[in-house]
């Protein structure tokens, strides 16, 4: 029997420094605190990346390539190409993730594609037209000018689903930021598109299209389908989550687009907080924390107050790198450092509905 | 009497090389040369006064520039017409993905991977825009100045595959049966690229292209240094006299209206 002194007088007492706002946030005298993030498993550089997500991931899959880290590619362009060609090379889908899928803004989204790849299903509507060119409607970022006949779109996605299953078949570890709960979808089939059907090509037909904002539940049972795809080819597979801080461009849900966008990241984050929860084999780590919670910097956000500056980008993947023992001074913080902009050369189709505000 | 300079990197040599059977047969032109090292020459500058000064990075660098033009720096205000040759528009990389990627729209040669050509066309308005940045801030405003661009690799570069990396893609680019329609869009994209900066421009000629982005083989031979000394090897990628003089009386009959010599 313990004394009276060795009580415990609060299931508080004795907690770590971080467990306490005043000390874990307020006083921790640097953002991100030190300890904001604890890797669940070690990422060593030689386990095979699968990257994937809304546009913020692909500032995650640089700082992992730039770190070393072995980033599939399985559409890449051909080595020793000059590196000023890169920029342009992205705004084609390639070098942005694992194959040129482009931004995959929702769970579904992702979920349709690992199924497609594996000849499990047939996406309704898959080519869009605009002024008589052709687009793939499941990632019509990735050819800015479409091609010049659907035969043509679906050749093309014909070669890219033998990358994404080629990658998939390599993956040891899929990071996945989590970037939207709204989405559009082809009504009676449930196929969901990453961009709204008239934004970057197609028409928008009521009677076909229909909006959808996916709810907490319908998004974990969408991650566990992915997950269990992806365990059937590979049992040790493992999950790292985060949840994008960029807000929604614009939301089609009828609420105003900032309790829209506060509703989307809650869902998103309670998703990833539950199957950290519930998997050992899934981590999360808190970039949208990092740049959108109470302690972030003025600084996180340009103007628009949309856009994640460098310098935020910056504290997220120095946070998430420490925390996998890359250095602190790495290829990506350093052109980050070196630049003063803001998130802007990420390619993200997303921000293209802003077009469309009066 | 027109007073007529050719600038540039090493591939200036082909045409000082050709100057006396040229001279002879423009009795009327006179005819100067200055060059440099490329990667002295791409990056230098014209000044206020009009002077051309490569950006040299060396000593060595300058003992070249003495032994070749007698001078460090060149006055292009006391020349009527300046051709240039030294800046490169290279399909290169173009030639890099062809050698990875089939063209979705193009022909089947069994690649695992794919491109569009606008993906393929969209680097060669890179690439282009690029160049041109370079020309621009090396020769600043017009003085009336026409650029060709470095001779194309001789459609025998595949020979060096072993010593030089860019050799197979070239060679396979070269060879490639969709080459053709890019190479057309790439003449195209760089006359218009240099027209529009308001420079004249002088696409190689035609007698001496077998293939798309390639230079006939015969004229690698005996190619010069820059220096004056003939190559102690073939490079395939610097021109001989026969393929100077050719670029010679191109850009005079194209921008002289030259009456020469019966030979």
């Amino acid at each position: 029997m313990a004394a009276d002194s060795d009580k415990v007088t609060s299931p508080y007492q004795g907690l770590e420094s971080r467990a306490f706002w005043r000390s874990g946030v307020a006083e921790a005298g640097r953002f991100p605190p030190a300890d904001v993030y604890r890797a669940r498993f070690p990422i060593t550089r030689d386990l095979p990346i699968f990257t994937a997500g809304s546009c913020f991931a692909q500032h995650v899959g640089n700082a992992l390539r730039s770190s070393g880290f072995r980033v599939l590619d399985a559409e890449p362009l051909p080595a020793g190409m000059a590196a000023h060609f890169r920029p342009m090379a992205q705004t084609y889908g390639y070098g942005l993730y694992s194959a040129r899928y482009g931004n995959i803004y929702t769970v579904r989204q992702f979920l349709q594609l690992i199924r497609e790849a594996h000849g499990e299903f047939q996406p309704a509507d898959p080519i869009w037209e605009r002024d008589g060119r052709f687009f793939d409607a499941l990632r019509p970022g990735t050819e800015p000018n479409g091609l010049e006949t659907p035969e043509l779109v679906t050749r093309a996605r014909a070669g890219h689903l033998a990358a994404v299953r080629d990658a998939l078949g390599q993956a040891g570890l899929v990071v996945f930021t989590l970037g939207l709960t709204e989405s559009w979808q082809h009504t009676e089939s449930g196929t969901v598109y990453p961009t709204a059907p008239g934004t970057i090509a197609g028409q928008m037909d009521d009677a076909r299209y229909s909006f959808i904002n996916f709810r907490a539940s319908q998004i974990r049972e969408d991650f566990l389908e992915v997950r269990d795809y992806l365990k059937a080819i590979n049992p040790d597979i493992r999950f790292l989550l985060t949840v994008s801080p960029v807000p929604l461009t614009a939301t089609a849900s009828g609420n105003h687009v900032l309790p829209a966008t506060v509703y989307s990241k809650a869902v998103l984050r309670t998703v990833a907080g539950e199957l950290y929860e519930d998997f050992e084999d899934i981590d999360y780590f808190p970039s949208f924390e990092i740049v959108a919670s109470h302690a972030s910097d003025d600084g996180f956000f340009a103007d628009n107050l949309r856009s994640v500056t460098t310098r935020g980008v910056r504290r997220v993947m120095r946070a998430f790198l420490a925390a996998h023992g890359a250095g602190q001074d790495t290829a990506e913080e350093r052109d980050v450092a070196d630049s003063d902009g803001t998130d802007d050369d990420v390619v993200c189709e997303e921000a293209l509905l802003e077009a469309f505000s009066t | 009497m027109t007073r007529f300079l050719v600038l540039g990197s090493s591939h200036v040599a082909a045409m000082k090389q050709a100057a006396p059977q040229f001279v002879e047969r423009h009795p009327d032109i006179d005819l100067s040369f200055f060059a440099s090292a490329a990667p002295t020459f791409r990056v230098g500058r014209v000044g206020q006064k009009g002077f051309f000064t490569p950006k040299y990075r060396s000593k060595g660098d300058r003992q070249l520039a003495r032994q070749v033009n007698d001078a460090l720096t060149v006055d292009l205000t006391s020349f009527d017409q300046i051709l240039v040759s030294g800046f490169r528009f290279s399909m290169g990389d173009v030639a890099k993905v062809l050698l990875d990627f089939d063209i979705v729209e193009g022909t089947d040669t069994g690649k695992a991977q794919t491109c569009s050509l606008d993906f393929l066309r969209a680097m060669i308005d890179h690439l282009v825009a690029r160049e041109m940045k370079l020309i621009t801030g090396c020769l600043g405003e017009n003085r009336n100045f026409t650029i060709t661009d470095a001779p194309y690799p001789a459609e025998t570069i595949g020979q060096r595959s072993e010593d030089y990396d860019p050799a197979k893609s070239l060679d396979a680019f070269m060879n490639h049966p969709d080459a053709p329609g890019l190479f057309d869009y790439w003449k195209d994209q760089v006359a218009a690229g240099v027209t529009a900066a308001g420079y004249g421009f002088l696409p190689q000629p035609v007698e001496t292209v077998t293939k798309p982005f390639a230079t006939a083989g015969q004229f690698t031979a005996a190619a010069p240094h820059m220096n004056g000394e003939q190559l102690s090897w073939t490079d395939h990628r610097h021109m001989n006299a026969d393929f100077g003089l050719h670029v010679l009386e191109a850009f005079t009959e194209k921008h002289m209206n030259p009456t020469p010599k019966p030979a």
